[in-house]
């Protein structure tokens, strides 16, 4: 059902398959980014007060 | 990754501030959780004041112990 024929086709949220891909592209890239962001403010964190053993 | 037809069935205008709001909870969860548990973000967020003199003294010999 998902791999319709008709590429311009509007699912009911109102946007198209394109356009879905896009848009969830733009988030993963947000989403990925905060992740690094993350990793180093831990790295960070873990550097002035270590909180394993 | 391979969600990106999500968007097909569930409105970006309701998903997209979901996702958001789910981030902002989850790290401001985490920030009170080291505030409550470790001692260092009170001290940072009391900044050079008058805490810092009175340890002055006595800190200055036995110079820089393990902190947390």
């Amino acid at each position: 059902m998902a791999n319709m024929s008709d590429p311009n086709k509007v699912w009911p949220t109102g946007l198209t398959e394109a356009e879905a891909e896009e848009l969830h592209r733009h988030l993963i890239q947000g989403t990925q980014i905060f992740g690094f962001i993350s990793v180093l403010a831990h790295l960070f964190a873990y550097i002035y007060s270590p909180w394993l053993k | 990754m391979i969600y990106g037809k999500m968007w097909l069935v569930v409105k970006p205008s309701v998903g997209i501030p979901l996702f958001l709001s789910a981030v902002a909870i989850g790290s401001f969860a985490v920030h009170v959780a080291l505030l409550t548990n470790t001692t260092w973000v009170k001290k940072y967020l009391n900044g050079g004041n008058a805490e810092m003199t009175a340890e002055a003294p006595a800190a200055g010999a036995a110079a820089p112990p393990a902190k947390k």
